[in-house]
């Protein structure tokens, strides 16, 4: 289950994995590489205790959360391509018990791409919060020589070190919140969050052979994944991995399509 | 729907907010970090656990992982200049822009077969693969960046869950070669394999708690993996799933905890107090 796509000016790769849900890889936008590798890593679940005494000093999580990975054992019908005005996309199913998402891939011929995840709500009981985690490998103009900054204090701010970069509220005029630039050739993708769901980003330098995870966090105990792979290495020219974790409570109507704008600039 | 956009806040204060508000959306929303403590790139906020493994030394099995694991870099000589300093990037560059975008492609039948065989045949898998109580996760293609010695090669990454040592086995099966290049075996919980999902649900409604609780017309619905965040339970570091139970099409009305290990059903829960 795999397929390339050459239209709207991009250049694209998909698959189905095992996983991490309908991967995008080797795509390119104008003749130019955009991205190695996208994917939806996981989607956790937390439920949060309707009725909490006041022993409660967890706030009703300590349960832990459930997830079921996304990937072809949990694919709901065929793939779909469509073409719409100005671009085209791919949608997936996804079904796990009471679960159901559907996965879409949106390319516009203006550069912008969509990897957004619609929820469409079930669960236990009202009381949940859905955690997508997309993985980035953004390869612009190659791998190397990555910069990426952040807008904060009403401008871009380069950061320097990998870490935990939460959307604040403030965005640069399009929206953006982050953006990763190829300081060769000043070739760049800017993230823009969904107003609604508590996205932040993780920035982490990519190491050479590096496998993405299979599992949520590394052991009992242990920070979840992305957070628990951050340290203080440098990723000012380095090649970078970014994380985009949204955070979508039941309480809002849904089905929620949750995930990012990026928009490419070559 | 309407709310105030967050503001900029350290992470210890975030921490605090999420034990002290449970009826706060924003502090319901917890996982990936924001009650972790973690650090704002940049921001000089307390450093958090470092869950990343160093990338191996040329040949040798990784030391036990605390998250990331990375293929060895074998034998790789540095890229040879050309006289002008951007050249090694120019060319990685080039290199990256070069990639055969069928080495992608999902495993046949074959290959997937020949990468379980290879793993099970590594002598450091002797005992797992001896006690055969292990379950496959995945077994996938994936494929290295250059300049990796290993860019342009069949690869494959198996995991597994080795129920005889309770430990995840991550390994990258060079296909080319027919060798594991790269093994790694560490605490972390991959999700369900299909077989892992049907023991679940046998064990549930198996189970004389269960049995009692369900309703007329009530069946599984759905195995999930789960991890407790409580380490008085089982759950918190065993290997466990939550098997949720009810009418199909509607929302469950039960859970149960299995723990795989030992086969055994840990907690049963009304759906609606989860």
């Amino acid at each position: 289950m795999n397929d390339a796509i050459e239209q709207a000016d991009w250049t694209i790769h998909w698959k189905v994995t095992e996983t991490a849900g309908l991967m995008i890889y080797l795509a390119s936008y104008r003749g130019r590489r955009i991205l190695w590798e996208g994917s939806l890593p996981y989607v956790t679940i937390d439920h949060q205790r309707q009725v909490l005494s006041v022993e409660d000093e967890d706030g009703g999580q300590s349960r832990g959360p459930f997830w079921a990975p996304l990937g072809v054992r949990t694919l709901a019908g065929a793939i779909r391509k469509s073409d719409f005005r100005g671009g085209f996309e791919l949608a997936a199913d996804f079904s796990a018990g009471p679960y159901r998402y559907t996965q879409l891939w949106r390319f516009h011929q203006d550069g912008r791409m969509a990897p957004w995840l619609t929820i469409h709500g079930g669960g236990l009981h009202d009381g949940h919060t859905y955690h997508p985690h997309w993985r980035f490998d953004f390869d612009l103009d190659g791998a190397a020589a990555d910069a990426l900054e952040h807008f904060e204090g009403a401008r871009w701010t380069r950061v320097t070190e990998e870490g935990w970069l939460p959307h604040t509220g403030e965005a640069d005029e399009d929206g953006s919140v982050w953006r990763q630039v190829d300081t060769r050739t000043g070739a760049q993708v800017a993230i823009r969050p969904h107003h609604w769901e508590d996205a932040e980003l993780f920035a982490i330098r990519y190491h050479e052979g590096e496998l993405p995870p299979y599992a949520p966090h590394a052991a009992p105990g242990a920070q979840p994944f992305p957070a628990g792979y951050i340290g203080d290495e440098s990723i000012e020219g380095q090649d970078v991995c970014l994380w985009y974790v949204a955070h979508v409570h039941h309480d809002d109507a849904f089905p929620f399509t949750a995930g990012p704008w990026i928009r490419c600039r070559v | 729907m309407a709310r105030a956009k967050k503001a900029t806040r350290p992470p210890a204060k975030a921490a605090k907010r999420a034990v002290k508000s449970a009826t706060s959306k924003k502090n319901r929303a917890t996982t990936a970090g924001r009650a972790a403590g973690r650090k704002p790139a940049g921001k000089g906020g307390s450093p958090p656990a470092r869950g990343r493994a160093a990338a191996p030394s040329r040949g040798r099995a990784a030391a036990p992982s605390r998250g990331r694991a990375a293929a060895p870099s074998r034998g790789r000589a540095a890229a040879p200049s050309r006289g002008r300093a951007s050249a090694p990037a120019r060319g990685r560059a080039a290199a990256a822009r070069a990639v055969d975008a069928t080495l992608f492609d999902p495993l046949t039948e074959g290959e997937r077969a020949d990468a379980l065989r290879i793993l099970t045949e590594d002598r450091r898998l002797a005992t797992m693969a001896k006690v055969a109580r292990y379950r496959v996760i995945a077994a996938e293609p994936i494929v290295l960046k250059p300049p990796h010695p290993l860019s342009g090669r069949r690869l494959a990454r198996a995991v597994a869950y080795d129920y005889s040592a309770l430990r995840c086995v991550d390994a990258l099966v060079d296909l080319d070669a027919g060798e594991v290049a790269f093994l790694q075996m560490n605490q972390s919980q991959p999700g369900l394999a299909r077989e892992e999902e049907s023991a679940a649900v046998a064990i549930a409604v198996g189970d004389e708690r269960v049995k009692r609780e369900l309703g007329l017309g009530d069946e599984p619905i759905a195995a999930l993996h789960y991890w407790s965040r409580r380490e008085a339970d089982l759950a918190y570091a065993r290997r466990s799933a939550a098997v949720l139970l009810g009418q199909p099409g509607r929302r469950p009305s039960l859970v149960a905890v299995v723990d795989l290990v030992d086969g055994q059903v840990t907690e049963v829960v009304p759906a609606d107090q989860w």
